[in-house]
């Protein structure tokens, strides 16, 4: 069961990553994502079949919480976001539709 | 005034003479304290910088030989030389927290779970093969890790030698 405080670090997350004020970056792993904040604890970002999850750990590697979809579905969310961020889907969509328009002329 | 008259003022007034000068003298010592106080914490600044320096060269030199080994689909010893990278940054944060900017710590913390990541998919190809796909990944986060430490290297040198 997801405490209150767990579902707001996930909505504040989703919040900054959507405002694109928290970089989000790809890891070795398949579907895995990687970020910091205030150089304290760094956030991964993962997916499992149908289960996304977040975990957060401290400087010194040591796991602090682990929440997924299925307690807080607005984990997803946030993965979906990430991963967005992270293979910077938006310029790539940018730079393929400057592209098509330019083909118009 | 003449020596004499100097004499007399010396022997009415001995003990405000000698409460002065031993103030005068307690100002000194405590400046002078102070400046070797300051000294000292100079000294050991620099000797916590030159210590994270050569944390972070160790991380960037572990790091190489992840690509090196890499290239040569030596896994176990990938598996070993990512740990360490990550083991070097995980010391930089813990040893030298002063020394870092948040940004620097931030770049570190990315630098750990990037490293972190290449040894369980390094440990993962005991069981299965990795596909190319799994080799580019991985090949990807050695070459982040290496931005990230190397900037942390450049800013600790240039501090080193007395950037601001």
């Amino acid at each position: 069961m997801a405490t209150e405080k767990e579902f707001k670090l996930v909505e504040q997350l989703l919040d900054k990553t959507r405002r694109r004020s928290i970089a989000w970056e790809p890891t070795a792993k398949n579907d895995e994502f990687v970020s910091s904040l205030g150089g304290r604890v760094s956030f991964i970002l993962g997916a499992w079949r149908s289960t996304e999850s977040l975990t957060m750990k401290d400087d010194l590697d040591r796991v602090l919480l682990t929440v997924d979809s299925d307690s807080i579905p607005l984990v997803s969310e946030l993965y979906a976001e990430a991963r967005r961020v992270a293979l910077k889907v938006d310029e790539s969509l940018d730079s393929v539709l400057d592209q098509l328009g330019r083909m118009d002329v | 005034m003449s020596w004499s008259d100097f004499s007399g003022f010396l022997g009415l007034n001995w003990g405000n003479v000698a409460s002065v000068l031993g103030l005068a003298v307690s100002l000194a010592t405590l400046a002078v304290a102070s400046k070797a106080r300051e000294a000292a914490e100079a000294a050991r600044a620099i000797a916590r910088r030159q210590s994270l320096t050569e944390i972070l060269q160790d991380g960037v030199r572990k790091n190489e030989q992840v690509g090196l080994f890499l290239s040569q689909r030596k896994w176990d010893i990938v598996w070993l030389r990512a740990q360490e990278t990550a083991n070097a940054t995980s010391l930089g944060l813990a040893r030298w927290p002063q020394e870092l900017s948040t940004s620097s710590k931030d770049n570190l913390l990315r630098g750990q779970q990037l490293a972190n990541s290449i040894a369980e998919v390094a440990l993962r190809t005991a069981s299965e093969t990795p596909t190319p796909r799994e080799i580019a990944r991985v090949s990807q986060a050695q070459v982040r890790i290496a931005q990230l430490l190397t900037t942390e290297l450049g800013e600790s040198l240039r501090k080193s030698e007395g950037g601001t």
